[in-house]
């Protein structure tokens, strides 16, 4: 096991710039997530890692090894591709111990290595069928064998659970989290699904445009967004936003656009231009009777969840969504008033956050 | 002993190191490298007979240059304009009459009732694997006048035996039929394989747009084959122009001169008649006429994975 | 086509049926009636009306076609065909690899492939006239070889561009994971790519047996001795001019007829699939 630090890496396909001066350190043992929109580069700074691409700039190091220009044979990394990539011409025993073949491991060996994994992931049974027999997740659990069985340093993982339905996903969602648990091994995850690395990740790298927006702690990501594209990217139902800007009235700061005057905490650096105020669903209240500070609304649209209901609400143009556990007295078209639990503040330009 | 510290088989010096070291050079070049063989063969096979030619048809028997003379004559020659004309008949007509044929052949075979396909499908592909020469043998012995089966059948209901091969009025058609038994099974694996990729929910959502049978014929299975339909169509075409085997085994050209195609005309030209600069020219004209359809081809038809 | 169920659809069935009986009749009662001539004897051959058995089945067809060479002819149809199918492969297996897989920008591989796709509709009565004149100058006329060296072109060319598509069809990702499952670029090419794509070397090996096995055109001109002639040339060769000793060049057909039609029986999977371009799997 191994860290695997990315130091200023730059990869160009032709004009279009996949990963732009990207640097990041993952530790050993850790699991990271890289979430981001399609086409920010994720799977690029994988392959690279991997050493299916060449940076055009850069350094990549595995453990103290300085892996930039060496092949992916040479690695020890282990990659599941969200395709699986499967050998279709070998059956599940052979697929999962094609590593250790290579590796020169005798007969006898590599069978009780490749039944131990294959009874890990539940498909011991399946050993002896060929991939085009089995069904996508029991493929991908070959995917995930194949790489675990020969204990590379680091795992990458190409959204792995992407095809695969709802209900397997969340069960091999947990199994994935314990077996990471287990090994220990240093995992980088990239997937679209936000829950997933939310749930999955030690912590999390939310990428745009090949570059890194944010790193951190799941929790971190979504409490303190570093800027407005995370925030309006990781979570969902998504933060409402909110432009004004802040003003001093006695004493206090607050902040003011055309629908709000909200009381907010005075950030560190005053702007000096206009503010973006970021509210998540949870953090706005729905009361059905104004009250000092609430702001009036209309319901426009009510979707309930069962567990929860997703209030949708328009204060004059603007369209806003709201969390509420218990939405049954709720009505469309019934006016409704908003308050504000708790608030971020963004520059509206740059887009950094201020609170 | 964990599995890392074992060193990679690869790695370990064996028969095939020579070639190891080969294919660690840059991908680009080593694809070159690898093309590098068929290419020389392939367009060596093409470059040197047609410079040869070239210079031969420019020049007479005894090697005299003569310019566009033998081009001249041959455009005055009637029994390769006669060649020429029965070359592309013939094509056309062994083509369409195929194409027709498969495509019945392949709704037939892809209809519900139809059990055991694959044994059809294999019975039904035979013809195609069978060579020009004994197809034409296969049908010889069909169209004997005396010993063939046809005419018998033909005297059983009391019609006059023909001499299917024997008269220039049915040789066109009863050569054309031996062609035209290698060439449908063609058409029709094409045009099955092509039914299988039709999606089922399109016929669904057609029925439930209210089109059945030959309506969602016309409809949805014709625009899903017409590409593959495109290409099978070139490739016959082309194919049968070349009709060479089925001609000598056949008729040889009979009765008379009314089955020679072209390339029976320049193999009669340049190895019976040993006049190898004049069928150089003919070779020329075939070779300038390839040229367009190869265009046509890949302009128009070969479109589609390579667009991808 | 439509599965709904309607009266007309014994009808429809009774058509299908008809159709298939017409069809089976066309495909296998000439193939029928080669091998049913070939066992009848000169006086059966000699009678007004053709039986659709032999009568009294003879074996003489096939013992002139002994005396006169033809196992020797077809002996030499398997060398060339076998030659052609081998060097065939190793110039095609390598060069579509490196047609497709090893990032060649696309302004240099299109028409590469291009080129090769001329090849397969190039005429083969094009190149004899020349060939005919170097091999006579290299002294190399008239022998197996030779055959073998004008055939490889062709079928290079065809074997190219088919394995070509069976290539693109291959996902990238699996040579990714042999390469990060420890093998280098050969290994990969040699242990997984090449295992994965056998079903398609089977049937482009096997059209290219045929095709070669069937080919007339070299084989007439290129070789005029029984050391170097292949079994079509026999199969012309037998073809009577005015008696009616037919059963001698059935059975010749018969000889060639027979590993063809093995083939496509045991074969037909792999047949179609190389002869739709890989549209059927
Ligand atoms: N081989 C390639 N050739 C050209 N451009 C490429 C290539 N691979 C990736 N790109 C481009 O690089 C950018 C980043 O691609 P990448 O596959 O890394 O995105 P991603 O974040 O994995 O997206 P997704 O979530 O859709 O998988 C995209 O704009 C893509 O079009
Ligand atoms: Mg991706």
């Amino acid at each position: 096991m191994a860290d695997v630090r990315i130091e200023r890496i730059t990869k160009q396909f032709g004009q279009a710039i996949a990963v732009n001066d990207l640097s990041l350190h993952v530790r050993d043992h850790e699991f990271v997530s890289l979430l981001g929109p399609s086409g920010c580069g994720k799977t690029t700074t994988m392959r690279c890692v991997a050493g299916l691409e060449r940076p055009d700039a850069g350094q990549i190091f595995i453990g103290e090894r300085d892996v930039t220009t060496l092949l992916p044979r040479d690695r020890d990394v282990a990659l599941v591709f969200q395709s699986y990539a499967l050998y279709p011409h070998m059956t599940t025993r052979n697929n999962i111990g094609y590593p250790l073949r290579l590796r020169g491991m005798d007969k006898p060996k590599r069978d009780a290595a490749v039944e131990e994994t294959a009874m890990m992931f539940g498909i011991d049974e399946l050993l002896e069928r060929f991939p085009r027999q089995l069904s996508g997740g029991q493929q991908q659990r070959v995917a995930l064998s194949r790489a675990v069985v020969r204990q590379p340093r680091a795992f990458l993982m190409d959204e792995p659970l992407s095809n695969i339905d709802a209900l397997l996903r969340v069960t091999m969602r947990a199994e994935l989290k314990r077996l990471q648990q287990q090994l220990g091994i240093t995992t980088i995850f990239v997937t679209h699904d936000q829950v997933e690395a939310l749930t999955l990740s030690d912590r999390i790298v939310v990428m745009e445009f090949g570059t890194v927006q944010q790193v951190g702690k799941p929790l971190e990501i979504y409490r303190q967004p570093a800027n407005l594209f995370v925030a309006r990217f990781v979570g969902s139902p998504p933060m409402n936003f909110f432009e004004g800007e802040l003003r001093s009235e006695a004493g206090e700061t607050v902040f003011v656009s055309d629908m709000l005057r909200v009381p907010v905490v005075a950030p560190r650096h005053a702007p000096a231009n206009r503010v973006t105020l970021g509210v998540r669903p949870e953090s706005l209240t729905v009361e059905s009777a104004p009250s000092d500070g609430a702001t009036r609304a209309k319901i426009a649209l009510l979707e309930p969840l069962g567990y929860e209901t997703i209030v949708h609400a328009t204060i004059g143009s603007d369209v806003v969504r709201s969390r509420v556990a218990d939405g049954e007295d709720l009505a469309v078209d019934q006016d409704v008033w908003l308050r504000i639990g708790s608030e971020l503040l963004f520059d509206t330009q740059s887009g950094v956050l201020l609170s | 002993m964990s599995v890392r510290s074992l060193p990679l088989a690869t790695n370990r010096p064996g028969r095939w190191q020579a070639v190891q070291h080969l294919w660690q050079i840059p991908e680009q070049r080593l694809a070159l490298l690898l093309l590098l063989p068929s290419l020389l063969v392939v367009l060596l096979t093409m470059l040197y007979p047609l410079i040869v030619t070239i210079r031969m048809a420019l020049s007479s028997e005894r090697g005299q240059f003569v310019g566009l003379g033998n081009l001249t004559r041959l455009a005055t020659t009637n029994i390769f304009l006669e060649s020429m004309s029965f070359t592309l008949r013939f094509s056309a007509f062994v083509v369409i009459v195929s194409l027709l044929l498969g495509l019945g052949l392949a709704l037939v075979v892809n209809s519900i009732y139809v059990p055991m396909k694959t044994l059809w499908i294999t019975i039904l592909i035979i013809p195609l694997m069978v060579s020009d020469i004994v197809s034409a043998v296969v049908w010889r012995l069909m169209y004997h006048p005396t010993i063939g089966i046809l005419n018998y059948a033909l005297s059983l209901v009391g019609l006059p035996r023909v001499d299917w091969l024997g008269k220039s009025s049915t040789a066109f058609f009863s050569v054309g039929i031996i062609e035209i038994w290698r060439s449908a099974p063609f058409f029709f694996i094409m045009l099955y394989a092509a039914l299988q990729l039709i999606p089922p929910d399109v016929y669904e959502s057609a029925s439930v747009d209210g089109a059945g049978g030959v309506r969602a014929f016309f409809d949805m299975t014709l625009p899903y084959l017409r590409p593959v339909m495109t290409v099978a169509l070139m490739l016959q075409f082309i194919g049968a122009t070349r009709a060479f085997g089925i001609i000598v085994g056949a008729t040889e050209g009979g009765p008379g001169r009314a089955t020679w195609t072209i390339s029976y005309f320049i193999y009669r030209y340049a190895f019976r008649a040993q006049q190898m600069h004049f069928a150089s020219a003919a070779v020329l004209v075939l070779v300038l006429l390839t040229i367009v359809a190869g265009v046509l081809f890949f302009r128009f038809v070969w479109v589609q994975r390579d667009a991808a | 086509m439509q599965p709904n169920a309607s009266a007309s659809n014994a009808g429809k069935r009774a058509l299908v049926y008809l159709v298939l009986a017409l069809a089976l009749i066309w495909t296998l009662f000439p193939i029928y009636w080669v091998v049913v001539t070939s066992l009848k004897s000169n006086a059966e051959l000699a009678a007004s009306t053709p039986s659709l058995l032999p009568l009294q089945p003879v074996l003489d067809g096939y013992r002139t076609v002994i005396e006169r060479g033809i196992p020797r002819m077809a002996l030499n149809s398997v060398i060339v065909a076998v030659g052609t199918t081998i060097v065939s492969l190793a110039l095609a297996v390598p060069g579509s690899y490196g047609l497709t897989r090893l990032g060649l920008p696309r302004r240099i591989g299109t028409p590469l492939a291009l080129a090769i796709g001329f090849a397969l509709i190039f005429p083969a009565i094009a190149i004899v006239v020349p060939m005919f004149q170097l091999a006579v100058r290299l002294g190399i006329y008239d022998q197996l070889g030779t055959l073998i060296l004008l055939n490889v072109p062709f079928n290079a060319a065809f074997a190219l561009w088919v394995l070509r598509t069976v290539w693109m069809d291959i996902p990238r990702n699996i040579e990714e994971a042999a390469l990060l499952d420890g093998d280098t670029r050969f290994t990969a090419f040699r242990r997984v790519l090449l295992p994965a794509m056998l079903p398609s070397l089977i049937a482009v090996a096997v059209l290219v047996f045929i095709f070669t096995w069937n080919e007339f055109l070299f084989a007439l001109i290129f070789s005029t001795s029984p050391r170097a002639m292949t079994l079509p040339i026999g199969i012309a060769a037998q073809v009577p001019q005015h008696e009616l000793s037919w059963q001698i060049v059935a059975a010749a057909g018969t000889v060639a007829l027979v590993p063809v039609v093995a083939a496509t029986v045991l074969l037909q999977r792999y047949l179609v699939r190389g002869l739709t371009f890989g549209m059927a799997k």
